[in-house]
């Protein structure tokens, strides 16, 4: 079979098919948007109760029969760290990462260096990537880190940052997945399949 | 005007059955045509012959989906203006590309003379299909019957084009599996 008979039979496929799948893929968007819609609601309700909890929080601390754990060390304890919050918020070690000075620009970006920008390294096209389902694809169920680069490949213009750079992934060969070091943020790259 | 009253209208050898259809359905048929012409002036030739190809198949024919019946005579008769302008070196791009990411699921040494069975292509394509979730068969479905480019396909669904390249990908792989595994000679 040839690519022209395939298309032919994508043609004749079951009509209960093609007509939903207009609605069925829109309905994806309808979904990610109500749900972003419920993120931000909760994330601006979090916003204005925090200082009524903050408050209840000081009440009972100064209520409670030992006197209740200080403001301050509650809050130390909530942030990342060792438990007692002593450490919290270490920065991470990539001490051996980022020490190979760039190379040169290996790349350019589209000029929407936004979300959905695409990138030319090397010749490849690569795009910004957060979903799970994809990143899922190459066996990575890890946010970004800078912990994971490998080898230091270069630079890539983005927006108003000039000097993005951008590293394999450490212990694997392919460069279908990189990662990029954009502002102190680390995302990952994956490479456009088309 | 729902689509059983404008059936009815064509059994009735109504020629308001076609201004019904065109009002309803224009800008989807014209989108076809154009997704697979790139021009204006053929995409509305094709849809003009659309129109002429519902009257002369209603009745006998009485679908029960008609905005897919619709899609399936646009897209046919597209594709037939395609290959026509193709001879004559007009139109292609998107088409080509659109044949060179099917050739994931098909061989690259075909022998024409093995041939293949194209209603039952038709229907494993129609199960592998039906198996997958529904939203990964409506993309699959609207990038390679309805022919949309990825930038469509990101606004409609909201999804990155690396996920949508992906898994486009991914179910080629699938069905070319799948294919073989049915006996399907590639």
């Amino acid at each position: 079979m040839i690519s022209e008979e395939l298309f032919h039979c994508i043609g004749n496929i079951d009509d209960t098919l093609i007509g939903d799948s207009e609605k069925a893929l829109r309905s994806v968007k309808i979904r990610r948007t109500a749900a972003g819609a419920c993120s931000c609601a909760a994330a601006v309700l979090a916003l204005f109760m925090l200082p009524a909890v903050l408050i209840n929080f000081i009440g009972a601390s100064s209520a409670a029969p030992n006197g209740g754990a200080p403001l301050n060390e509650w809050i130390s304890t909530t942030a990342p760290g060792d438990a007692d919050g002593q450490n919290a918020a270490a920065p991470p070690d990539d001490s051996g990462k980022t020490e190979d000075p760039p190379d040169g620009d290996v790349g350019v970006s589209s000029p929407d260096c936004g979300i959905g920008a695409v990138y030319d390294i090397n010749g490849s096209l690569y795009e910004v990537c957060t979903d799970a389902d994809v990143l899922g694809g190459y066996g990575i169920k890890e946010p970004a880190d800078i912990s994971m680069a490998g080898e230091y490949i270069g630079t890539f213009p983005h927006g108003f940052y000039p000097d993005a750079r951008v590293y394999t992934l450490a212990g694997r060969e392919t460069q279908d997945i990189l990662l990029a070091e954009i502002d102190g943020r680390v995302n990952y790259l994956v490479r456009i399949l088309l | 005007m729902e689509d059983e009253q404008i059936i009815c209208l064509y059994w009735d050898r109504s020629e308001l059955a076609i201004i019904r259809t065109a009002e309803k359905y224009g800008g989807y048929c014209f989108s076809i045509a154009e997704n697979i012409l790139h021009s204006r002036e053929d995409s509305d030739e094709c849809v003009n012959d659309t129109w002429l190809n519902t009257w002369n198949s209603i009745p006998p024919q009485r679908p029960n989906i008609f905005s897919a019946f619709l899609a399936k005579i646009t897209r046919s008769l597209a594709l037939n203006r395609y290959n026509y302008l193709r001879r004559k070196k007009r139109g292609g791009g998107q088409l080509d590309l659109l044949l060179s990411e099917l050739d994931d699921c098909v061989a690259s040494a075909y022998s024409v003379e093995r041939g293949f069975d194209e209603k039952k292509t038709t229907e494993i394509i129609n199960d592998f299909l039906r198996e997958l979730p529904k939203t990964h068969s409506a993309l699959f479905v609207q990038r390679y019957f309805f022919c949309r480019p990825i930038e469509e396909l990101k606004r409609m669904s909201g999804w990155s084009q690396s996920k949508i390249t992906s898994m486009l990908y991914r179910m080629r792989i699938q069905l070319k599996e799948r294919l073989e595994r049915e006996g399907i000679p590639l």
